[in-house]
């Protein structure tokens, strides 16, 4: 990942622990990327017909060697997350399979896969599709089979406003699962008083109180 | 680039809500100058560095104006 960075900011990487390492390329205050790659890649994303997916944006800065295509080496997060971008199972992503893959999580059904396929973690995904809804939430009896008694239920739990009458945004809820609540300070708040410790130093460093413009790089692959 | 490392019970990141991935710009005033989205989906560089580039921008502006109201004589 490239991030251009002038010279009056610090760029501060915060590994989250849990998830194992930060894997950021180290990147100087007063380093300039090279742009040609990025510059040249957005124009031809401009002369596209389709603009780049955010899948393959997000992919791209792995391709190391510069070949347009993520190796399993080259690739810097997690294994279910590859698997399910490497579509043919050769051991590499095109563009055509980030792409494919993006709008496969956007539009991802309910009812196919295993119940725990729709499960949402922190910090998950959002999208349209029938994410929060499978046959097995429906068929409350678990007699293979959704009687029109358990639709019934699934409506009325739905039902919201108690108005007898499902509406798009009670459906919505049900099925694509309400937007996770975001805590996150807003622009214009004042930074969260924390401090985290240097991975190198023994120093701990308020978050609260940056001596200069900070760009905040938080980021956990295992 | 400095790396930080959170403590045991996440709290830079709870603080921020930044699991699994986030970009944020805290300006010099102490104050959030950009929010991205929660990644992955929302991990957006590129609006990240126009974010960045507009603060700098408008800091280095600040500091000129500061600068020129300084060194302006002052009036009997």
């Amino acid at each position: 990942m490239r991030i251009p960075a002038p010279a009056s900011c610090v760029l501060i990487c915060l590994a989250l622990l849990g998830t194992s390492s930060l894997a950021l390329p180290a990147f100087g205050e007063d380093e300039r990327p090279n742009d040609e790659g990025p510059r040249a890649e957005k124009e031809a994303d401009k002369k596209a017909e389709k603009p780049a997916s955010r899948m393959w944006k997000r992919l791209k800065d792995m391709d190391a060697n510069g070949d347009g295509k993520v190796s399993r080496d080259e690739f810097r997060g997690p294994d279910r997350f590859w698997q399910r971008l490497d579509g043919d199972g050769d051991g590499i992503v095109t563009r055509a399979e980030a792409d494919k893959a993006g709008q496969g999580m956007r539009g991802r059904g309910g009812g196919r896969g295993q119940p725990g396929d729709q499960r949402q973690g922190r910090g998950g995904m959002r999208g349209g599709g029938a994410r929060g809804l499978s046959f097995e939430k429906l068929d409350l009896d678990k007699d293979g089979k959704v009687s029109q008694r358990e639709w019934a239920a699934f409506l009325e739990k739905h039902d919201e406003n108690k108005d007898t009458i499902l509406q798009k945004e009670e459906w919505d809820a049900a099925v694509g699962g309400r937007p996770m609540k975001d805590d996150a300070p807003k622009v214009g708040a004042k930074a969260p008083k924390v401090s985290a410790k240097m991975i190198d130093l023994p120093l701990q460093i308020d978050l609260s109180k940056p001596k200069r413009t900070t760009v905040l790089i938080f980021g956990s692959w295992t | 680039m400095p790396v930080l490392v959170d403590d045991m019970q996440d709290s830079v990141a709870k603080a921020y809500n930044a699991m699994p991935d986030r970009l944020f710009v805290v300006k010099s005033d102490g104050t959030i100058g950009y929010r991205g989205d929660r990644g992955p989906r929302g991990f957006d560089v590129d609006a990240m560095a126009r974010a960045l580039g507009e603060i700098v921008a408008s800091d280095k502006g600040a500091a000129g104006k500061k600068a020129s109201a300084s060194k302006a004589p002052k009036g009997d």
